[in-house]
């Protein structure tokens, strides 16, 4: 039967301000839903669009492992594999070019390179150079010093060299020609360039440049531009293609080798089954196999994460929506008891009733999922350039998601309906004898019910969102989420940090009482000094809140959590922005680091030290080892200078002083927690390191907090003298460079001035520092945003509740200005009410939040330690909001309150 | 003397759904300080309105009100609203007491809103004073809903009476009560005019009840019918208004 049900309708329509406040409750919700999981959707539609161009027809991608090539041998046999169709290999590894005027100077003996400290360059961004990413990072050959000669041309800065088969090539890839000509088979001086980069330094078809490479240096004719797409997109545009054989002459690399093979496998044999078969036959040389689908995955991976933090934000204030239709239908059932009643005497069935309130709450999740849809496509328009330009990935895609849609609908309505549930149980309680009860004016006692009502709906409603975020972390963490790489992965933690505050809020909801009567004390105290003038009205909204916390224990429950979610949300960026900088005090405790493209002499140090502001130059050497067949990255330093510098915080193993002393001993080797908790290793083990030039087994001689990280994540620090004799492993990669003036700024341009006449660049630790910071902020700034979105769902729902309030105590509110109370009087009792609410919802959720971003930090540091702290400026801004939030909600209760008819407010009794 | 309280052709009309409800039609009368005035009549002539009126809770049509030579009937709302607090108290039927206040603290209301603490020693005073006169000062510090309805209007009484009020107006304050409690109720009012001097206006249904006024205003569709002068209770019995109003057709 419709009857009831088309009550409820009705029942929307009879308090039109009510209505219209929880549909916009939920219309916020399902609007930030719908927009998170729209961006997720253009980011990872960005993201494979993206791998897609950079992959063209590869399938699949053998990379060589840690120091060395891929031998002919190897790359013969790849192509012999069956299932595979077509290969395409490659060297692909860092360089550094200058603008050549004519012949480039003479050949200065290069040496073999290492990927430079491009790791610690590269924190914060998110780029990727696809399949051959990893190759380019890391891979190279020999690993002696020798001397360099000054070059006097313009630098152009680092680029990544492309040696290919460019028939083979162009079988796998897409170019796509913006000038001059493709490179040809036999063209043994020409390059071609990619379009951005060529574009920055003004070269054109016909432009000489000079490479340097392991082999030397030696110079190249421009012959052709490859527009900005397909694999021209790879390391941001900062590529020169030449022939593979020009490729190894310029790298000093055996004939016949590369450093990957791209291949297109037979669809038919498919890519697993030929994986396998390369596993079978490639034994004679460590490799790493990638996938594209892999490369996606990475690659969705960080704009996923922000993603991932969207949706937990707007699930978060989806939940507070939820709380707001709860608080919203027990109002409407309170406030129709006496009808509800009357329903039921007059032959109304409990189904009858229930099916009202659940009709009511579907015409409220209807209404709002379709506003929210509306609004959260203009809000995904918006989000979806800013989370673009937030993690540098691209984002492509719609903003309106059919997917999304649907998803942001159904839970709109789930999560209504869910929190329908209580108040409709609740009214179909209702006995038939309430009817004839004459409405009492004291308060119903309401208490325990309310209670039972709010913490159902409340927990039911938390559960689905700790569900939903489950799913979502899963999810997430399936696409291939490194979790501790980089500001965005912390992303993933702060999913942790939003279930966290879920579980601190609910808890929340029931210290309610001792909380609001705390600010009411807070408040009263505060009053004091005006008591003359406030204190009637302070009084009045005391015992108004104390007398039936319960009644507003939902919307305090709401707005807490807003609120705990904002300051959670400060207090992990805080965290990790202080991480940041002890991070970077630790590993790279200097004003400057100057970085190598391939390892130069330590001698050079001397060059750099001979500059004027200069205290002292520390040099160390990153290279790629195996671990126990696994690819991981190491570090060389002189152990006195290093620690001299106040790097390195040992975390295990004794003092730092005796983990310096047996490094400088020899035979020892410092293990960021990183690896050990990787490797399982533990101080006294003995850990085996291998190059392509040696092996060596040190003892761990102690754990440290982090050290300085190289191409494959944080490195294994040795000695510069185990490093040398054990592993061939010699030269410096980076210097880190003191200033007697830190602040001189003049220093960064003369070091910059040496360091690029011989191919070295100047990096600023504080800079990255704040690169970092900077990051973080726009990231977190954007979730806070949201979560203010939270806070105005919550600020409504207080609204409602003192709207509410004063209708029900319009009796008492005639009485007491019969008694002499003034409009004025009146107005500030409701607004003093609201003040004590928002006070207490602002505490807990400082409280709450506050523990719930130490637990994030906690969780995720992983070291003792970490930089815990209170996030004072969000918990200021917390109480300001929660108490401005609700008091500015108040003042349309309150002038209700002091207009009041005093006549017909008496005769309402 | 002056009459403490004067109404001049007092009109009030109400706008009900599209048509008026003329609930007062021209009403002038006079209250002496001291005097115990009830008004009479039969429901919907226009008591309560009348009241509401001459206790500044409500403005009328046209007409003014002048208390202790004040025109609070053309008053701001600020200004009538402190005069009321300061000059008058009122008893209503029901409900008279915030439910969320003690006995003490109902009756402290007026000086609670004038700004004064309820530990003020003038203002404890007062309250205590106030509370004995209706013999409730062993349950004082009991919510309403802890006490009895008849005592739930005699600290209504007491607060009424406790700021020393120009005027005291009930409305019909026995309308809830059994016989005998509405009796109680009744000799408290009268105490508190006849032991203190209160002036006190009273409108009630009940002969009994009015056969304690001084003098007793009929009212009929808003005017005075008949007005019956009776002096101090302690010289009459009920009887002679009780014939009275039988000849006017209560
Ligand atoms: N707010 C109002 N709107 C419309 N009409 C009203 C309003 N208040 C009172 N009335 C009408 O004014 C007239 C006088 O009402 P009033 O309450 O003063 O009567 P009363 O003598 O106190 O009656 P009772 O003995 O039943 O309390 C009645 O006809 C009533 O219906
Ligand atoms: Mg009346």
């Amino acid at each position: 039967m419709l009857g009831p049900a088309w009550l409820g309708l009705r029942t929307l329509r009879r308090r039109p301000l009510r209505t219209a406040l929880t549909v916009a409750g939920i219309a916020i919700g399902v609007a930030l839903v719908f927009a998170a999981l729209s961006v997720d959707a253009a980011a990872s539609s960005g993201a494979a669009g993206y791998a897609a161009q950079l992959d063209g027809r590869a399938d699949l991608a053998v990379q060589a492992f840690g120091e060395g090539t891929l031998s002919q041998a190897t790359v013969a046999t790849i192509d012999a594999t069956s299932g595979v169709l077509a290969t395409s290999p490659q060297v692909r590894r860092p360089s550094f070019a200058w603008a050549s005027p004519g012949a480039g100077p003479g050949s200065s003996p290069g040496t073999g390179a290492t990927a430079p400290a491009g790791s610690l360059a590269g924190i914060g961004s998110v780029g990727s150079s696809g399949l051959g990413a990893a190759a380019a990072g890391g891979a190279p050959a020999a690993s002696g010093a020798a001397a360099l000669a000054p070059v006097a041309t313009r630098s152009l800065g680092a680029v990544t060299v492309v040696g290919v088969d460019p028939n083979a090539y162009r079988a796998l890839h897409d170019e796509s020609l913006a000038s001059g000509q493709a490179l040809s088979s036999s063209d043994g001086a020409g390059v071609v360039l990619a379009e951005p980069w060529a574009g920055a330094h003004g070269l054109a078809v016909g432009s000489r440049i000079a490479l340097m490479g392991g082999g030397g240096e030696r110079t190249y004719v421009v012959r052709g531009i490859l527009a900005a797409s397909g694999p021209a997109l790879a390391d941001g545009g900062d590529l020169a293609w030449m022939t593979i054989a020009s490729a190894r002459a310029l790298f000093a690399l055996p004939a016949g080798s590369a450093d990957l093979v791209e291949l297109r496998v037979d669809p038919a044999v498919g890519v697993p089954a030929v994986e396998s078969r390369l596993e079978a036959r490639l034994s004679t040389q460590p490799y790493l196999l990638s996938t594209s689908a892999d490369e996606a995955a990475a690659l969705a991976g960080a704009s996923s994460s922000l993603g991932t933090g969207l949706l937990l934000v707007a699930a978060v204030v989806l939940f507070v929506g939820a709380l707001l239709v709860s608080d919203a239908l027990a109002m409407s059932v309170t406030e129709r008891t006496r009808e509800v009643g009357l329903l039921r005497a007059a032959g109304a069935t409990r189904r009858q009733v229930h099916a009202m309130v659940l009709a009511e709450a579907l015409g409220l999740g209807a209404a709002g999922s379709v506003l929210g849809l509306v609004v959260g496509a203009l809000v995904a328009a918006v989000l979806v350039p800013v989370v673009g330009s937030v993690t540098g990935a691209p984002v492509s895609g719609t903003p309106i998601d059919p997917g999304s849609l649907a998803v942001a609908v159904l839970l709109g309505l789930l999560v209504t309906v869910v929190a329908a549930l209580g108040p409709a149980w609740r009214a179909g309680r209702v006995a038939p004898v309430e009817a004839l009860r004459a409405p009492t004016r004291s308060a119903p006692p309401a208490g325990l019910d309310r209670s039972a009502v709010g913490g159902a709906a409340a927990s039911v409603a938390g559960t689905a969102v700790l569900v939903l975020g489950g799913a979502v972390t899963a999810s997430s963490a399936q696409g291939g989420i490194a979790g501790t790489a980089g500001p965005l992965g912390a992303l993933v933690e702060a999913v942790a940090a939003a279930l966290a505050i879920l579980v601190l809020v609910v808890a929340a909801g029931l210290v309610a009482p001792p909380v609001l009567r705390l600010s009411g004390a807070i408040v009263g105290a505060v009053a004091t000094p005006l008591r003359r003038s406030l204190g009637a009205e302070v009084r009045i909204a005391r015992r108004s809140v104390a007398h039936d916390p319960w009644r507003v224990s939902v919307a305090f429950t709401a707005l807490a959590t807003g609120l705990a979610l904002f300051v959670a949300l400060s207090g992990v960026a805080d965290g990790m922005r202080r991480a940041g900088e002890a991070w970077i005090a630790d590993v790279a405790p200097a004003d400057y680091a100057v970085v190598a493209v391939s390892p130069v002499p330590d001698s050079f140090g001397t060059e750099l030290s001979a500059v004027p502001g200069v205290r002292s130059v520390t040099p160390v050497r990153l290279f790629d080892v195996a671990i126990a067949g696994r690819r991981a990255s190491a570090v060389a330093v002189d152990p006195g200078a290093y620690g001299g510098l106040g790097a390195l915080t040992v975390v295990g193993g004794g003092s730092r002083t005796a983990a310096l002393a047996s490094l400088q001993a020899g035979g020892a080797a410092l293990v960021p927690q990183a690896i050990a908790d990787r490797f399982g290793l533990r101080v006294g083990d003995s850990l085996g390191l291998r190059t392509a030039s040696g092996s060596v087994t040190l003892r761990v001689a102690a754990i440290v907090a982090h050290s300085l990280p190289g191409a494959s994540g944080e490195s294994v620090v040795v000695s510069q003298s185990d490093a040398a004799r054990s592993l061939g492993i010699t030269g410096a990669s980076m210097f880190l460079v003191r200033a007697d003036n830190p602040a001189d700024a003049a220093l960064g341009t003369a070091l910059s001035r040496v360091a690029g006449q011989y191919a070295l660049s100047v990096v600023r630790p504080a800079a990255i520092g704040g690169a970092v910071g900077g990051a973080l902020d726009r990231t977190f700034g954007l979730l806070d945003v949201l979560a203010l979105a939270g806070v105005v769902v919550a600020a409504l729902s207080m609204l409602d509740v003192l709207l509410m309030d004063v209708r029900q105590r319009v009796g008492e509110l005639g009485l007491l200005r019969a008694a002499g109370l003034t409009r004025a009087q009146a107005w500030r009792a409701v607004v003093v009410e609201a003040g004590i609410l928002g006070l207490a919802s602002a505490l807990v959720g400082s409280v709450a939040g506050t523990a719930g971003s130490a637990l994030v930090l906690a969780a995720g540091s992983g070291a003792p330690g970490f930089a815990l702290g209170v996030p004072w400026p969000a918990i200021g801004l917390a109480l300001v909001l929660g108490i401005a939030g609700t008091v500015i909600a108040a003042t349309y209760p309150a002038r209700l309150a002091a207009r009041i008819d005093i006549p017909r407010a008496l005769r309402a009794e | 003397m002056r009459p403490i309280l004067e109404a001049r052709d007092l009109t009030k009309t109400y706008r009900a759904g599209d048509g008026e409800v003329r609930a007062l039609q021209g009403i002038s009368l006079a209250v002496e300080p001291g005097e115990f005035v009830a008004f009479m009549g039969p429901s919907g002539s226009g008591k309560t309105t009348l009241l509401q009126l001459l206790g500044g809770l409500d403005r009328p049509t046209s007409g003014e009100v002048v208390l202790e030579g004040v025109t609070i009937s053309s008053m701001h709302d600020d200004e009538a609203t402190r005069l009321r607090r300061d000059k008058t108290g009122f008893v209503f039927q029901a409900f008279n007491l915030v439910p969320l206040l003690s006995a003490r603290e109902n009756v402290a209301l007026p000086f609670l809103l004038a700004g004064s603490g309820p530990g003020d020693p003038d203002v404890r005073a007062r309250v205590d004073d106030a509370l004995r006169l209706v013999d409730l000062d062993a349950k004082a510090d009991r919510r309403p809903s802890e006490l009895a309805f008849g005592e739930q209007q005699r600290v209504a009484i007491a607060r009424a009476i406790a700021g020393r009020p120009a005027i005291l107006f009930a409305d019909e304050p026995t309308g809830n009560l059994d016989y005998a409690t509405g009796i109680e109720i009744l000799e408290y009012l009268y105490r508190s005019c006849a032991e203190r001097g209160q002036t006190v206006v009273l409108v009630t249904h009940d002969a009994q009840a009015g056969a304690y006024a001084d003098r007793v205003l009929f009212l009929r569709d808003g005017r005075v019918l008949e007005e019956i002068g009776l002096g101090r209770r302690s010289e009459h019995p009920a009887r002679p208004l009780i014939e009275r109003l039988a000849l006017l057709g209560q």
